[in-house]
């Protein structure tokens, strides 16, 4: 036994060594790759920025769920683990303008937060011509953003508050207890109709959590579902909740939808729609009925579909970058523009 | 070893582009320095190639993406053809380790009846320490020692001829995507 072991590694060895010369032009072409590999992994990580975690950028909220942490002045991630400096204000907003000297006030999700984008990007601070406060943080619904606007009505009165609708998640979302495990407020049908719940709002994780499948749901309420029926019902509950509020506080409301001309966004809704064969989707759907709504119930209703193009978006996110900001700010700056020639701005 | 991340950030990009400046100028400064030319032309001709690459990545818009993307490329095809060769190499080995014969005894079986055994013994997770294979659970841990401390123990030795190839072809492979944890949370 223990000779056909050394016979075995003798002729191993031998035909190690043979080997060894027939496999040095690979090693002596390899030995560039390699190293360009291994110094661009340790520059890399030099050059990383030292990020901090979400959970460091928000606080709980017990009655919204989370707010952004005031007084911030720190580095986040986008979806694509690229660093943005955010500052945010002794309330914990964006924007270098207070609430109670803005021109427009902006309510949304993490688009209003500005994900993704640096301060000197952000659009509220590229607004030349219009002071421009936003309040939104990643992850809010469109109930977080109207339980906020309730809130401030007071200090917005004779301001144009502008609520953004990103359909890529909010109209699912208004119907979801959590996001990712964080609990939320959400909009429940009851009675025959519908009713903010934030009484299950506490500092502890959803215990029932489920994957956020944004893209799947985008198609479900992009096709004539049952999840769309819902989430579009809930949607006008809101926006008449949101409409009644803004006109007993004499505040001007502007409706945006924020659409989803990102490459990533795009890539996962094709794969998606080709995996389920959904032929009755139609990706202008949530536009159509928010018009709809929006018209009924007597508001301004802006899309940006024709405003912003795969370009104003990041590489790997769905947010929007410098350019897509700028595009942003200026059609805020018309709003403020028509406002004041209106006369309505205080 | 030899691959780049498969999902560059603006940091790998910057880094990437460094980094080939560097090997670059030092690699076509040593071919001219072997080529008989003077130390000065060698370091002229290095500090030339490492600020053309520096150029073309950090003052051509979008040009630290297309360099990143095309050594990508040029590195995953060697990746593909060295590992061909590398393989047939080490098949060689092991073939050559073979002549010396199995330690199982194995025969022809005799007309209707099978070589196959059935097996007898329990299965080998909850007796790991009698079983003939390493365990190693985590590729983080490396497979390489394990692999040569087994090799003794158990009479493999000729597997120390195999083990450079073998770690040529790990070095050769991309690396495979992390999967993120379940606890991941971006509030996107």
């Amino acid at each position: 036994m223990i000779l056909r072991q050394t016979v075995r590694l003798v002729l191993g060895l031998g035909a190690s060594v043979i080997g060894l010369v027939a496999v040095l032009p690979v090693v002596a072409l390899a030995i560039p790759l390699a190293a360009v590999a291994a110094l661009t992994k340790a520059i890399g990580s030099i050059l990383a920025p030292r990020a901090v975690p979400w959970t460091e950028l928000i606080r709980f909220d017990a009655r919204i769920g989370w707010k952004p942490r005031p007084d911030l002045a720190a580095v986040a991630l986008n979806l694509d683990a690229e660093g943005f400096r955010v500052t945010t204000d002794d309330e914990g907003w964006r924007g270098d303008h207070s609430l109670d000297d803005c021109d427009v006030a902006v309510f949304g999700d993490s688009f209003a937060f500005g994900s993704g984008a640096d301060d000197d990007d952000f659009f509220a601070h590229q607004s030349r011509s219009a002071r421009v406060k936003a309040i939104g943080a990643p992850g809010y619904n469109l109930v977080q953003s109207l339980l906020l606007l309730e809130e401030m009505t007071p200090r917005l009165a004779g301001r144009t508050v502008v609520w953004w609708i990103y359909p890529g998640n909010d109209l699912d979302d208004n119907l979801l207890p959590h996001m990712e495990g964080y609990r939320m407020p959400f909009v429940r049908e009851q009675d025959g109709g519908w009713e903010i719940v934030a009484d299950h709002v506490r500092d502890e994780p959803w215990p029932f959590v489920s994957e956020r499948r944004n893209t799947d749901a985008f198609i479900e309420i992009c096709s004539p579902t049952h999840r769309a029926g819902r989430a579009f019902e809930a949607l006008n509950y809101l926006l008449a909740r949101g409409a009644e509020t803004c006109r007993a506080a004499g505040i001007r409301l502007v409706i945006m939808t924020i659409p989803d001309h990102s490459r990533i966004a795009h890539k996962a809704i094709e794969r998606s729609l080709a995996s389920n064969g959904r032929a009755d989707f139609d990706a202008n759907r949530p536009d159509r009925e928010i018009a709809k709504a929006c018209k009924a119930l007597g508001i301004e209703f802006v899309p940006l579909a024709d405003r912003l193009t795969a370009a104003d978006y990041l590489e790997g996110d769905v947010h929007w970058n410098r350019r897509g900001h700028q595009r942003v700010a200026a059609v805020l700056e018309g709003l403020v523009s028509e406002s004041a020639r209106a006369g309505s701005v205080n | 070893m030899i691959h780049l991340p498969t999902a560059p950030r603006r940091c790998d990009l910057r880094g990437f582009v460094v980094a080939l400046s560097l090997v670059g100028g030092i690699a076509l400064g040593g071919l001219v320095a072997l080529f008989g030319l003077s130390a000065g032309v060698a370091l002229m001709t290095a500090a030339f190639a490492a600020a053309i690459v520096l150029i073309a990545g950090f003052f051509i818009p979008g040009g630290a993406r297309r360099l990143f993307d095309l050594w990508s490329r040029l590195s995953r095809s060697f990746g593909r053809s060295a590992g061909w060769w590398v393989t047939r190499i080490a098949f060689f080995v092991v073939a050559a380790s073979g002549r010396a014969g199995s330690q199982l005894p194995v025969s022809r079986p005799s007309a209707g009846s099978t070589g196959w055994v059935s097996r007898e013994t329990e299965s080998d997770v909850p007796f790991s320490s009698q079983s003939m294979w390493p365990r190693n659970d985590s590729e983080s841990r490396g497979w390489l020692r394990p692999l040569l401390g087994w090799a003794g123990p158990s009479g493999n030795w000729w597997m120390w001829a195999l083990a450079p190839y073998l770690a040529l072809l790990s070095g050769l492979r991309p690396a495979r995507r992390s999967t993120l944890t379940h606890s991941n949370y971006t509030l996107y």
